[in-house]
């Protein structure tokens, strides 16, 4: 595998620090961080270049994360998505994972869980000998 | 014994005199004597004693009649047949009428003494050709003569007396004595119709004799109509014998007129006893009937006066299509029309317009019509107009064929209750309106809160990783992250805390094994304890390994961390102990029972109960020196509630304290594991595990007792030791073991077994990413990130043991 390439993280916040906050932390991990603000954007940038991964907001303005996940699905992309919730809701965590995303965190987050998720959402499938258990 | 004798010697005399007195009476001169009292007083007593009892009677009658013979007519050995012909034939006809007519004969009924005479008579006829054929040897030749008049003459005396004997004796003694004046009045008429009757020879007044026999049945009943009956017997026989009356007149011989008389005799009585008993029974049933109807006429009027009474409910009769028929005090209190308003309309206007078109009123008495009773409640209208809330009770009432006569109707006023219950859901809903804004609001602060929250954590942190901070701004920056995730906890929960005061908790129960639960909350919270110094075990009451309950497992986790928690936060020195414990119903439910218990300062039984409320913490220096927001034991509470249960506390200053949560919960029937698929499903895999830390052991064990043979050793050395002796399927092995650690370890194993050894996977708290690289890269199969989880662990087993690629499953889920 080639750690050396950059992987290029879309990160879909609508809250100026908290996404600043999140690109700063994809940045400093030696990622690439795209940031935008809502789901048009967020499309716009997956049509533009599809990114290694998605960091996505549920609570979005206009069209929420569900809704971009949705879009996803329907354009037939596959994008490792770490979903962000402000609360541990049982029903959005099910709904997310049934529209393809792979993991969730709540916001707040520890720094030190995050990057794990991320590191674990850039590895598309565990190496068949290597398996980590977390 | 001397007693019994005594009566049957007077017995035989008595029956002696009478026969004597009959032949005296008919003065003939010859044995064929025509009047037989004893036969018909004989019959009587046998109708009315049992068969054994009359043999005495019996015996007592033969030799009465024998003797009274002997004495009239000499000494003659025909005498000892006729007394037992004539006792025989009383006998004979008495049981026979016993047997036709019925057991017990009371003369009161036509069919009882026409039946009787005739028995009588035809018992007679053969009786009364063996005594002339008897007497036909001694002194009278004249054989058909002398056995039809006896036939006649027995036949006769039987029908006059036996009646009297039954009537007199089955006749209520007593009663003749409290009914003094019309005994006498009868005695009176009596005496003087017989005088009349038997003075005067000229003129036959004997036709007086019925009229005043059916007089005195009429003022004394049918037993003084049978005492009238025999006494006119005896005067009319005797007069008769001695030549008064009207029949010597008109017959010649005694014979004759004697037995003309006792045909005129039983005439009267066959036809006056039944019509003296009649007319007594009348007379009875008239006074019965009197007495009923009074004793009917004092009830209905108790009755009224009690429902009119009635002031409360409404009490009111419907006749059959539902018109009022009563009406009471209640009802004119509640629906204020008088009862002349009232009675003859139908129920229909008591209801609104409304419910009359819709035929409602009808409806209920159809209803009631056809299930006997209906209940009711709704709206009504009084005279003037107003409406008043109804709760009736409809009663049909039927006749004894079945057909509806009416129906019975309680009507209570229950407008105040009604307007109680309305303002009551008001305000109960209202309540909960408010209860709800109060949980919403909570909620969307806590959502709003989150939001710049997650900038001081994330940013703080970001602050603090680095390097080229001096220690002073260190020390600000550990500050805020400290105070942040501090708020952070609170904001929590205040969210659970208003979840559970608006009853909005979420429970999901499945299947979960309580002894991995305690497992699972004693990992998270070992560390903790360690650094103080602490021992922390969790404690399995015998039974409960390996069984499941129905509970929800992530709220009844939050429970055990805060009470784990606080035990760890509050003891300084000694253990905290988690124990598990089932106690089981009869009815398969059971109360599932978690306590932690300490070696703390304790609790004063004063402050106990202070403790489940919100916002309580025993002393503001304790928070200040513990933290946390006071909401930790009522959130506890509230979830122990939600799942029906209790929480408690056990505790006194200086001992240490012991908080509790119990909660009823179903057995579940297992764990739903999923078990390793393809060729080992059947058979078990073998383990090996190797950690220095007991607790690790046993979650294994735990975890996989289901899925796997787990051998546990201590060490490295062990574990290199015991695997050249015995082959296993997975070999896990932590890293830091006292004598030999796991990566040492791990190369020892691959040296013995070379490419047979199993897959061995490595346990590590230092989970950062190339620490956990560099063990796969040292050999390892796999990494299994400390702390453990039972879901990890499981799943791993799984994928090594079994087919690989069930790791999806496990996505989204919280593993760390």
């Amino acid at each position: 595998m080639s750690r050396e390439r950059v992987r290029r993280i879309l990160v879909v916040e609508d809250e100026d620090p908290i996404r600043e906050l999140i690109a700063l932390r994809v940045d400093l991990a030696g990622h690439h961080a795209i940031a935008v603000r809502n789901g048009l954007e967020a499309l716009h940038a997956i049509n533009q270049r599809m990114p290694d991964a998605m960091i996505l907001d549920i609570g979005l303005p206009a069209m929420d994360g569900f809704e971009i996940l949705h879009a996803i699905q329907h354009n037939g992309w596959t994008i490792p998505t770490l979903m962000l919730t402000a609360r541990h809701a049982a029903q959005d965590v099910k709904q997310a994972i049934d529209l393809g995303a792979r993991d969730y965190l709540t916001k707040p987050f520890d720094g030190k869980m995050f990057l794990q998720k991320l590191e674990r959402l850039l590895q598309p499938a565990p190496p068949k000998g290597a398996v980590h258990y977390l | 014994m001397i007693k019994t004798a005594l009566k049957s010697v007077a017995w035989t005399l008595a029956f002696a005199v009478l026969e004597w007195l009959a032949i005296a009476t008919t003065k003939d001169g010859t044995h064929v004597v025509v009047l037989r009292p004893v036969a018909g007083v004989l019959a009587g007593i046998c109708l009315l004693v049992s068969g054994r009892r009359a043999i005495k009677f019996l015996v007592a009658a033969a030799a009465g009649t024998t003797l009274a013979r002997a004495f009239a007519f000499g000494i003659n050995p025909v005498f000892l047949p006729i007394g037992l012909v004539v006792t025989g034939c009383s006998w004979a006809a008495c049981r026979l009428t016993q047997r036709l007519i019925g057991p017990r004969i009371t003369f009161g009924r036509w069919r009882e003494s026409l039946g009787f005479i005739t028995i009588c008579t035809l018992v007679a006829i053969p009786c009364g050709f063996i005594f002339a054929g008897v007497v036909r040897f001694s002194a009278e030749p004249d054989f058909l003569r002398n056995a039809l008049s006896w036939s006649l003459s027995t036949a006769l005396s039987c029908s006059i007396f036996a009646p009297v004997v039954v009537i007199s004796m089955q006749g209520r003694a007593g009663a003749f004595a409290s009914r003094a004046r019309p005994l006498m009045l009868s005695s009176l008429i009596m005496a003087a119709v017989l005088l009349l009757c038997f003075t005067t020879s000229t003129v036959p007044f004997l036709f007086l004799l019925p009229i005043a026999i059916v007089v005195v049945a009429l003022i004394a009943e049918i037993e003084g109509a049978a005492l009238a009956l025999a006494a006119t017997s005896v005067v009319a026989l005797a007069a008769t014998g001695a030549g008064y009356g009207p029949l010597p007149r008109l017959f010649e011989s005694r014979p004759t007129q004697i037995m003309v008389m006792e045909v005129f005799l039983a005439l009267l009585t066959v036809t006056l006893l039944p019509v003296a008993a009649a007319l007594s029974e009348r007379e009875k049933l008239k006074k019965k009937l009197e007495s009923a109807v009074q004793e009917s006429r004092r009830n209905a009027a108790l009755l009224h006066q009690i429902v009119d009474a009635v002031d409360d409910h409404a009490i009111i009769m419907l006749d059959a299509e539902g018109r009022i028929a009563t009406w009471n005090r209640g009802a004119e209190r509640i629906n204020g029309y008088s009862a002349d308003e009232i009675v003859g309309e139908h129920i229909r206007c008591f209801y609104p317009p409304d419910a009359r078109a819709a035929g409602t009123p009808e409806r209920l008495l159809k209803a009631a019509a056809e299930s006997d009773h209906v209940a009711d409640e709704g709206w009504r209208v009084r005279m003037d107009g107003s409406r008043f809330w109804a709760g009736l009770s409809l009663h049909a009432m039927r006749g004894a064929g079945g057909e509806l006569l009416g129906y019975s109707k309680v009507t209570r006023d229950l407008t105040a209750r009604k307007a109680h219950e309305d303002a009551l859901a008001i305000a109960k809903e209202e309540a909960q309106a408010a209860a709800q804004a109060k949980a919403d609001f909570l909620a969307n602060m806590s959502h709003e809160i989150r939001t710049p929250l997650t900038s001081v954590i994330g940013f703080s942190d970001l602050l603090w990783e680095r390097a080229d901070l001096d220690e002073v701004a260190q020390g600000f920056v550990s500050r805020i992250r400290d105070g942040s995730r501090a708020l952070l906890a609170l904001v929590n929960d205040i969210l659970d805390f208003s979840k559970i005061e608006s009853g909005q908790i979420d429970l999901r129960p499945a299947p979960v094994e309580p002894m991995l639960l305690a497992h699972d909350v004693v990992q998270l919270l070992a560390l903790q304890a360690e650094e103080k110094g602490l021992a922390l075990h969790p404690v399995c009451v015998q039974g409960l390994a390996g069984r499941a309950v129905m509970m929800d497992a992530a709220r009844m986790r939050q429970v055990l961390i805060n009470y784990v928690g606080n035990a760890v936060k509050f003891t300084d020195r000694g253990a905290v102990e988690l124990s598990v414990s089932l106690i089981e119903q009869d009815d398969g439910t059971a109360r599932l029972r978690f306590a932690v218990r300490d070696t703390g300062p304790g609790i004063a039984p004063d402050q106990q109960e202070k403790l489940f409320h919100r916002f309580s913490q025993l002393d503001s220096s304790a928070g200040k020196q513990h933290g946390g927001t006071g909401l930790g034991l009522a959130i506890c509470k509230g979830i122990a509630i939600a799942m029906k249960g209790e929480v408690g506390v056990v505790s006194a200053p200086g001992e240490g304290a012991t908080f509790w949560i119990e909660i009823p919960t179903v057995m579940a029937r297992a764990v739903p594991t999923p078990k390793p698929n393809g060729a080992q499903g059947s058979e078990r895999p073998s383990l090996l595990v190797a950690d220095d830390h007991d607790v690790n052991l046993t979650l294994v064990k735990m975890a996989l007792a289901d899925q796997a043979e787990v051998t546990v050793v201590h060490d490295g050395r062990e574990a290199v030791k015991l695997v050249q002796e015995k082959s296993f399927d997975l070999i896990l092995l932590d890293i830091r073991m006292p004598e030999m650690g796991g990566v040492e370890a791990m190369g020892e194993i691959r040296k013995a077994l070379g490419a047979s050894a199993p897959p061995l996977i490595a346990f590590t708290a230092e989970n950062d990413e190339a620490n956990l690289e560099s063990l796969i890269q040292a050999g390892f199969d796999a990494t299994i990130a400390k702390p453990l989880s039972v879901e990890t662990l499981r799943r791993c087993v799984r994928d090594k043991c079994g087919r690989a690629g069930a790791l999806s499953e496990g996505a989204g889920r919280d593993v760390a």
